[in-house]
């Protein structure tokens, strides 16, 4: 038996046709948001992480229906190629993107953290990061990135 | 989930565990991360069910069961209990997406070997509110729940209760290779010191064994002056108490070590400490 699926993704009401087994990864990259990515499928590894009702959550693990009547934010939702986001241009600046997969959920992880502490200390970037595994990078420049980042949006750079 | 056919969103407990009851197959779900059975047929959801309440009265703090361990780790009053035990074992349970969706009833509602709150409700002497379908509810001790199996069928938990106990000293371990690795060993030591005397102590351990207490160390310790323990005996004492199971990632001996050099670190601190 299907079900309706109201969301707002990105900032934009939808309504969605799904399954009551279908997964949130599945659902968001069918309806076109491509830079949700699948990694481990397990829950593990954070490259399917979206901000979720405020809170970051790896979609790989969650069902489309617990989604019902809350907001989604994806990659697609933060900056565009013109004019991109501080953390993302932090990233780019400080060389931090290697095979670039680990990317998209780790900025959303940054920015959740940074929507809700304009000012975190090295130790609050790396617990908001703890989600998100990159096999390219020490962590070291994302966390650095991430600081910068904090640093821009606070309008001190 | 190929069966999978209903989705349900009730809106209090009694609709929840009614929904529930009306078909066989059929499971309760909160922050999903604890996998579904294959059988199921109908998910019913309780995370609108308004039983995410952390409050305090008297000496206890009463957590609702689906507060998440995001929210139980930013509550100041989570920071109360066991003197932040409780705050630590949230942060060390899993990473923070994972923090952000795992709540306390799903952490111990079906005695997952991975799970991290078990042994802290254990060393706490929390209370387990599971609500029936009936409409009543019963308290549980935690050492009675979790000699069980978990959440019997057709029941909900709806909150635990934790006394503060700020004048026992509390430690936790969780040991895993990297911040997002299932546990290899869980546990956690409560201990109450009365004129440099072990008066009281809750030992409980996980991963290694289903989750339980270990009362015959909590009997050995019981009486025993700290400046005349026996560190090394202590240790042993527990290690024999404890039949570790299989696990495929390493062997008992090693598993046996490590649950004394966990509890050595723990004597040694808390010897450290009342000096």
């Amino acid at each position: 038996m299907s079900l309706l699926l109201k969301v707002k993704i990105n900032g934009v009401e939808k309504k969605i046709e799904i399954q009551p087994n279908e997964i949130l990864i599945d659902v968001l990259r069918r309806e076109g948001y491509k830079g949700v990515k699948r990694g481990c499928n397990e829950g593990t590894c954070g490259t399917c992480t979206i901000i979720f009702n405020e809170k970051t959550v790896k979609s790989c693990i969650m069902l489309a229906a617990q989604a019902q009547n809350g907001t989604i934010t994806t990659i697609e939702g933060i900056g565009t190629h013109e004019k991109p986001h501080p953390i993302q241009e932090a990233f780019v600046e400080a060389g931090v993107v290697q095979c670039g997969f680990c990317i998209p959920g780790m900025i959303l992880s940054a920015k959740n953290l940074l929507d809700n502490n304009p000012n975190p200390t090295k130790a609050e970037v790396k617990m908001a990061l703890d989600g998100n595994l990159c096999r390219c990078t020490g962590y070291r420049g994302q966390i650095e990135a991430v600081l910068k980042a904090a640093a821009v949006i606070r309008g001190e750079k | 989930m190929k069966n999978l056919t209903e989705y349900l969103y009730p809106s209090d407990v009694n609709q929840a565990l009614t929904l529930l009851s009306e078909e066989a197959d059929s499971e309760f779900i909160a922050g999903g991360t604890g996998g579904i059975k294959g059988n199921v047929t109908r998910l019913v959801d309780i995370m609108q069910l308004g039983l995410n309440n952390i409050i305090k009265a008297d000496s206890t703090v009463t957590i609702g069961s689906t507060s998440t361990l995001t929210e139980m780790y930013n509550s100041a009053l989570i920071g109360e209990i066991g003197n932040g035990v409780l705050k630590k074992a949230c942060q060390l349970c899993a990473d923070t997406p994972l923090r952000n969706v795992i709540t306390l009833g799903g952490n111990i509602a079906h005695l997952y070997v991975w799970a991290g709150l078990p042994v802290v409700l254990l060393s706490l002497d929390a209370e387990i509110e599971i609500f029936r379908v009936k409409g009543d509810s019963y308290r549980l001790k935690a050492q009675e729940y979790f000699k069980g199996n978990g959440i019997p069928a057709g029941e909900l938990i709806t909150q635990v209760h934790f006394p503060i106990r700020d004048d026992w000293k509390h430690f936790y371990e969780k040991f895993c290779l990297t911040t997002v690795d299932y546990t290899w060993l869980t546990m956690a030591f409560a201990v109450k010191v009365d004129g440099g005397e072990i008066t009281d102590s809750r030992i409980a351990v996980s991963r290694i064994t289903k989750v339980k207490r270990v009362t015959e160390m909590e009997n050995y310790l019981k009486g025993k002056s700290l400046a005349e323990l026996d560190v090394e005996e202590a240790v042993t004492t527990l290690q024999s108490s404890v039949t570790i199971t299989k696990d495929y990632r390493s062997s008992k001996e090693y598993r046996k070590q490590l649950l004394g050099t966990l509890f050595q670190r723990m004597l040694e601190q808390l010897l450290e400490e009342n000096q």
